[in-house]
């Protein structure tokens, strides 16, 4: 009883970082309308090419018009958590490097990695409520949307897909305590995700010598996993071993972040502050 | 009179652009950086293609060569449009905000010449390599060959469709004289409209292609000159529009500009 008690009082601290990144979010009304623009208009692209490429009912590697039509918009949505986890733990670590401000943080008395992830959860918070609820509305009565197949287990994927994305940009924002300039990496990592996440194009289609690589790589476990929930292509074993297999990466890739933050640490070297 | 005078701007041009460039080669790796942020931006749409070219003939009627070379004209642009024409997007911030249109203004030269030569975007070179990659290889791959005059025609069409993306983009950061725009987010939905261009507008509803040829005509910046090239004759009216869409946006452009500069005030710093 007394482990939970102070499990909870521990949990409802960092839930405060989330806060403070939810709020933070909110106060800019004029961008947050234009970056809405944006990605509803790299959705409605996508959308145009799907029609022109599987017009009259063509279908590539089982997938037809109307399972892309949800496709794109669920993955348009995504890119606004893809791109949150970038921008708030890869750029805000090494931001935070630079200016010094890290080292006011690792002085207080809670975790670095756990602080750097409620703050990005509280982002994502409310990059679903208000960017992706907008976009999934619009795309609903404009054009039309298939539900998930199981909600619950694709909320619990998608969460697990999450992780392992923040757990690649947390380890990400650790090489700029070595190499400085890591602007490059991330650049890199964010286009990567992007192509082999599955958000642009569903995995079945690459190439199939890609497609086995892809398998031993954790990059399809972020997004190609839960969407494949979602569209219900997966039997019950199928999701229970993929779920599996999700919370695997994400607990290796969460500890290889805190074991290479320790290392890193160790022979940190900051500038002013 | 104008041989003059084209020397004299040009020669200031290779000016600024040397010292630019010795400034840039302090920092080697941003140069880089630079390449794989461009690369990283522009990549996918052309992994995309290449992909899904895999498993179908054709896209609406055009083939795996005809995608690559509207994709490549509209990339080769882009990179020309952000080499030698993306600080005119820094307006709003570093030179009205920051107080550095002050400066510019006490030159002698005129001032959009001036901001336009201030920086030039190393790292488009990453993609406009892509951009003239895709268009070589949809050329061989079409089985093209154009003639000497072809080949001016094919630039001064190329020149023409960054034309007119600047100007776009000139009419869109010359409202910022009138309102405060310290991110320059003005242009920034046309960034991404112009991922529009990047394939035949055919694809597009009616009323969208209305909307890419006429009023941001974007359409021109890739999907209609290309066709000159394709063999397809439906286009040809629109493939003599082209300069003088360019013309007219940047004259627009330029007309707002000039409005603009002479209503600016100096933020005082």
């Amino acid at each position: 009883m007394g482990h939970f008690r102070k499990f909870w009082t521990r949990f409802r601290i960092y839930t405060r970082f989330s806060k403070i990144r939810f709020i933070d979010r909110l106060s800019y009304r004029a961008h947050f309308f234009l970056v809405l623009t944006e990605y509803l208009l790299i959705i409605i692209v996508n959308y145009f090419l799907w029609k022109a490429i599987l017009a009259d009912g063509r279908t590539i590697r089982g997938y037809a018009l109307e399972d892309m039509v949800t496709y794109v918009a669920i993955a348009g949505v995504f890119r606004f958590i893809i791109n949150e986890l970038s921008g708030g733990i890869s750029r805000e670590m090494s931001g935070q490097y630079h200016s010094g401000e890290l080292i006011m943080n690792l002085l207080k008395p809670v975790g670095y990695q756990l602080y750097i992830y409620f703050r990005a959860f509280g982002g994502i918070l409310f990059q679903l409520l208000f960017r992706g609820a907008t976009v999934l509305t619009i795309w609903a009565l404009l054009v039309g949307l298939t539900p998930p197949d199981s909600p619950a287990t694709f909320i619990v994927s998608l969460a697990l897909g999450v992780l392992i994305y923040a757990g690649i940009a947390f380890l990400v924002g650790l090489t700029t305590f070595h190499i400085e300039n890591n602007a490059g990496v991330l650049f890199a990592t964010t286009a990567s995700i992007e192509l082999l996440s599955g958000t642009l194009i569903p995995l079945a289609m690459f190439p199939n010598w890609v497609a086995s690589i892809l398998d031993y790589l954790p990059f399809k476990m972020i997004f190609y996993i839960p969407m494949q929930i979602y569209l219900g292509r997966l039997g019950v074993e199928e999701t229970v071993s993929a779920l599996i297999v999700q919370a695997l990466w994400a607990a290796t890739l969460s500890t290889a972040g805190f074991f290479f933050f320790k290392t890193s640490v160790r022979k940190l070297t900051i500038q002013g502050g | 009179m104008l041989m003059p005078r084209i020397f004299f701007y040009g020669k200031i041009y290779l000016r600024y652009f040397g010292q630019y460039f010795k400034g840039r080669l302090a920092y080697r790796s941003d140069i880089l950086i630079q390449m794989v942020f461009a690369l990283s931006t522009q990549i996918t749409s052309l992994v995309f293609i290449l992909i899904i070219f895999n498993h179908i003939p054709d896209i609406n009627g055009w083939n795996y060569g005809e995608i690559l070379f509207i994709y490549g004209f509209a990339q080769t642009s882009i990179a020309l449009f952000s080499m030698f024409f993306s600080n005119l997007i820094q307006l709003g911030r570093f030179y009205i905000l920051d107080g550095n249109f002050d400066r510019v203004l006490l030159r002698p030269l005129p001032p959009l010449f001036q901001i336009i030569i201030e920086r030039l975007d190393i790292g488009s070179f990453s993609t406009l390599a892509m951009g003239v990659g895709a268009l070589l290889y949809a050329a061989a791959k079409l089985n093209m060959s154009l003639s000497v005059v072809e080949y001016f025609v094919f630039l001064g069409l190329v020149l023409s469709a960054t034309l007119i993306f600047a100007g776009l983009v000139l009419i869109l950061v010359s409202l910022t004289f009138w309102i405060k725009d310290p991110t320059g987010a003005l242009a920034w939905p046309l960034m991404t409209v112009r991922e529009f261009a990047k394939y035949p507008i055919t694809i597009y509803s009616p009323a969208l292609q209305v909307f890419l040829s006429w009023i941001l005509p974007l359409a021109f910046t890739s999907f209609y000159p290309a066709t000159l090239f394709l063999g397809r004759q439906d286009y040809i009216l629109f493939v003599y529009l082209t300069p003088v869409i360019a013309l007219l946006t940047w004259g627009i452009g330029t007309l707002i500009w000039n409005l603009g500069v002479r209503r600016y005030e100096s933020s005082g710093s």
